[in-house]
C-alpha cells in the first residue's frame, strides 16, 4: 500500500516529466497502431474486394479425394484439372442433409481466356461460373452497376468488371467472344451476350480481369461436363463445430462410398498469393515499427535517465530513511511501467478513434497503383488483436529495458546526497 | 434361297455401313500413315509468314529437330534475332518453352497462340494426328476421303477436326478445327506438293480463322532432311546444350 502511494505520489510530484513521457508514449503507440491498422486494413480489403470472389471464405472445402495432396506437391495445371467432383448436385443433397451445414455451392475453378469484342483482341480475363446456389453468396459481395444479375434460364451471358465496360467502351446487349484454351488446355471459342456490370461491395482494380458467367456458359468454355465441378464450398451454422462437423461430414462420404475429401478453408488456402504478399507488407511495417520504436526508447531512456538524475536527493532521501535498493528498483520500475501502460492504453484509444474517423471518412481512389496498396479502391484500418498485443509487448519490453538501462546507475547515490545543500 | 441370300446381303452391307470398327480401322491407317508421311525423323527448316490485320508482316525462321512420329521435337528460332534461345521442345504431349530473359523453361499449352500468329504451339511442333484424336471416314471420293477427328481426351488441342486427306500420296489438303460447341476455330490449308526425301508432300500450310478472319498466318517448309537423332537430346536441358548439333 505504502509502496503505490509513494509510486503515485511521484508521478504527480513530477507532473511536468511524467506529462512529456505519457504524451510521447500515446503517441508513439498511436501512430504505431494505425500502421498496422493499415497493413491489417490492406489484407482485409483484399479478402473483401478480389478474394471474395476468386476465393470466397467459407468454412470448409470439398474436392475430389487427393486433391490438396496433389496441390501441395505442385502437380500440374492441368493434372489438377482433372481432379473434379462428380455428380455434385447429389453430393450438394447429401451434405445440405447435416444439421451443422447452412449451405453448400459450387465454386468454380477460372478459366483464364482471351476475349474478341469489336473485332479487337484482348488479354486474357478470368471467366467464373455462378451456379444458382453461389448467387446468393455473390449478391453479397458485389453490386451490380448497370444491368441486372443472372437469371436461372440463362445461357451464354456475362457480367463484366464496371471498368472494364467503360474503358473497352462496352454495352449491354453486346457480344463477347471468348477464344483460348479450357481447363484442360482444348481449344475452345464462345459468344457471350453482356447483361450488366458489376463492382465488388469494397472494389478493386484486380478485379477487372474477373468476369462472371452463367453455368452453361461455364460448361462450354471451362471442358467440365454437367454434374461435374472442382470445388464446393460449405458454411456452416453459427453454433456449429467445425472439427465435429468436418468428422461427420468425413463419415458421410465413407458411408456413401464418395470419392471426396473434405478440408478447413484455412488449410486448403493457406498458400494463397495474395494474402501471402499482403503478409509479407505487415510483416515489413512490423519490423519498420520495431526499429522506430527501438529509436524512440533510446529518448524515452533519457528523459528517464535524467528525470532520476534531478531526483538524487529523493533517491538519498529514500536510503536515509531505510529504504532498500530492491524496494527503490521495484517503486521506479513501477513508476515507469504505469506510465507507460496507462499512455498506451491512452494511445490504443485515440488510435482506436482516429481509426473510427479515418474509416468513416471513406477515402476511395480510383488510382489502380493506390489501390494495389490498399488492397481495394477505399483506405480501410483493420482491427487485429494480435497486432495491438505486438505493440504492448514491445512496450512493456521498452519498460524493462528502460528500467534495467537506467535504475543501476541511477540508484548508486549515498544517503548522504540527501543532506547536501549544493549538488555535485 | 434368293430371299435369303438378300436377307444375308442386306445384313453384310448394313454391317458394314454402320460398324464404326471398319471405318474406323481404315481411318486410323490412314492418319497414321499421314502421320508418317508429314512427321519424319528430320531436321526440317521452316519459315513462319504472319500477316496481321493491320497490314503488317512478322517472320519467324524455325529449325526442327524431330523423332517418333512428332512425339519428340525441338524447334529453335534461327530469326528474329530478338526470339533467338528461346527454343521450344515437345515431350509427352507437354510443350515447354525457354524463356532466355528469365532464364526459365516454362510449360505452356499446346494451343496457345504462337507470338501472336495464328499457329499454336502445338501446331509448330507439330502434335501428331494419330496419338490424340480418333478418326473415322464420313465420305470419300476417287482423289480423296473426309476424315472426321475426334478428341480422344480433354487435353488433345482441338475438339474436333475435319480433314480432307489426299488419296496414294496420303497426305493432308484441307483440316477445319472445331470447338466442343462445333464452332470453326480454324482451317488449315496445305499446299505447294514438293519431294523431300523422294516422299511428296506440302510444304505450304495456310491458317486463317473465323475469328480474325483479316489475319493469315502461313508456314512454309524450305528444306527437310531425314536424320534419326538419339532420345539422349530430347529433354529439356539440350534447349541450352544443343547436342543435336553434334550429329
Amino acid at each position: 500500500m505504502v509502496l503505490i502511494k509513494l509510486i503515485l505520489r511521484n508521478i504527480f510530484s513530477h507532473k511536468l516529466r511524467s506529462t512529456i513521457i505519457f504524451i510521447v508514449i500515446s503517441l508513439v503507440f498511436s501512430i504505431m497502431f494505425l500502421f498496422l491498422a493499415f497493413a491489417d486494413g490492406t489484407s482485409e480489403n483484399m479478402v473483401n474486394s478480389i478474394l471474395s470472389i476468386t476465393k470466397p471464405k467459407c468454412d470448409i472445402v470439398v474436392t475430389a479425394k487427393g486433391f490438396l495432396e496433389s496441390k501441395e506437391a505442385n502437380e500440374k495445371l492441368e493434372e489438377l484439372n482433372k481432379m473434379t467432383i462428380s455428380d455434385y448436385q447429389s453430393i450438394r443433397d447429401k451434405i445440405q442433409q447435416l444439421s451443422e451445414v447452412s449451405s453448400v455451392y459450387v465454386h468454380t475453378q477460372p478459366v483464364n481466356v482471351n476475349f474478341i469484342i469489336n473485332e479487337k483482341r484482348y488479354k486474357p480475363v478470368n471467366f467464373f461460373g455462378i451456379e444458382p446456389d453461389y448467387s446468393k453468396h455473390i449478391t453479397s459481395n458485389v453490386n451490380i452497376t448497370e444491368g441486372r444479375f443472372f437469371e436461372n434460364s440463362d445461357n451464354n451471358v456475362i457480367l463484366m468488371h464496371s471498368s472494364v465496360g467503360k474503358q473497352l467502351n462496352i454495352k449491354i446487349g453486346d457480344t463477347i467472344t471468348t477464344v483460348g484454351t479450357d481447363l484442360f488446355g482444348q481449344s475452345i471459342t464462345e459468344n457471350f451476350t453482356v447483361i450488366g456490370f458489376y463492382k465488388s461491395k469494397i472494389d478493386s482494380i484486380g478485379l477487372a480481369t474477373t468476369a462472371l458467367i452463367d453455368m452453361n456458359g461455364y460448361l462450354m468454355i471451362s471442358g467440365l461436363v454437367d454434374g461435374e465441378a472442382s470445388t464446393m464450398n460449405i458454411n456452416l451454422k453459427k453454433n456449429a463445430s467445425l472439427k465435429e462437423s468436418l468428422t461427420k461430414l468425413r463419415q458421410m462420404a465413407k458411408d456413401n462410398n464418395l470419392n471426396i475429401e473434405f478440408n478447413e478453408f484455412n488449410i486448403f488456402y493457406k498458400n494463397i498469393e495474395e494474402i501471402k504478399l499482403y503478409a509479407a507488407i505487415k510483416i515489413i511495417v512490423m519490423f519498420l515499427s520495431f526499429i522506430v520504436i527501438f529509436i524512440i526508447m533510446f529518448g524515452i531512456m533519457n528523459v528517464v535517465s535524467l528525470n532520476l538524475k534531478d531526483r538524487r536527493k529523493e533517491i538519498g532521501s529514500y536510503y536515509c530513511l531505510g529504504a532498500e535498493k530492491w524496494f527503490l528498483n521495484i517503486m521506479y520500475s513501477s513508476e515507469i511501467l504505469i506510465i507507460n501502460v496507462l499512455s498506451s492504453i491512452v494511445g490504443l484509444i485515440s488510435g482506436l478513434i482516429l481509426r473510427f474517423i479515418i474509416n468513416s471518412i471513406n477515402i476511395t481512389t480510383d488510382n489502380p497503383g493506390f489501390q494495389i496498396v490498399l488492397g481495394g479502391e477505399k483506405l480501410y484500418l483493420g482491427f487485429n488483436i494480435y497486432s495491438v498485443l505486438y505493440i504492448f509487448i514491445i512496450f512493456v519490453l521498452i519498460t524493462i529495458i528502460t528500467s534495467f538501462v537506467t535504475l543501476g546507475s541511477a540508484l548508486k547515490v549515498s544517503p548522504s546526497v540527501a543532506v547536501r545543500e549544493v549538488e555535485e | 434361297m434368293n430371299s435369303v441370300l438378300k436377307k444375308i446381303g442386306i445384313l453384310l452391307v448394313f454391317v458394314l455401313l454402320t460398324t464404326k470398327g471398319v471405318f474406323g480401322e481404315d481411318a486410323l491407317e490412314i492418319i497414321k500413315k499421314l502421320d508418317k508421311v508429314m512427321y519424319p525423323n528430320a531436321k526440317s527448316e521452316i519459315l513462319l509468314i504472319f500477316n496481321k490485320k493491320d497490314g503488317k508482316e512478322e517472320r519467324y525462321k524455325l529449325i526442327s529437330y524431330s523423332k517418333d512420329l512428332n512425339q519428340k521435337t525441338i524447334v529453335r528460332f534461327a530469326e528474329p534475332a530478338s526470339m533467338i534461345g528461346n527454343d521450344i521442345i515437345l515431350l509427352e504431349k507437354n510443350v515447354w518453352q525457354k524463356d532466355s530473359n528469365a532464364g526459365r523453361i516454362i510449360k505452356i499449352p499446346s494451343n496457345l497462340s504462337f507470338g501472336g500468329t495464328g499457329f499454336s504451339y502445338g501446331d509448330v511442333v507439330r502434335l501428331n494426328l494419330s496419338d490424340n484424336y480418333a478418326a473415322e471416314i464420313t465420305s470419300e471420293d476417287n482423289d480423296k476421303w473426309l476424315i472426321n477427328l475426334t478428341a480422344k481426351d480433354r487435353n488433345a488441342p482441338y475438339f474436333r477436326i475435319e480433314l480432307e486427306v489426299k488419296k496414294v500420296l496420303f497426305v493432308p489438303i484441307k483440316s477445319t478445327c472445331y470447338g466442343k460447341n462445333n464452332k470453326v476455330i480454324k482451317y488449315i490449308e496445305y499446299s505447294d506438293l514438293k519431294s523431300f526425301n523422294n516422299v511428296e508432300k506440302p510444304t505450304k500450310f495456310v491458317v486463317k480463322s473465323p475469328l480474325d478472319p483479316k489475319e493469315t498466318s502461313t508456314m512454309i517448309y524450305t528444306s527437310e532432311v531425314k536424320k534419326d537423332y538419339p532420345d539422349r537430346i530430347f529433354n529439356k536441358n539440350n534447349l541450352d546444350m544443343r547436342q543435336e548439333e553434334n550429329y
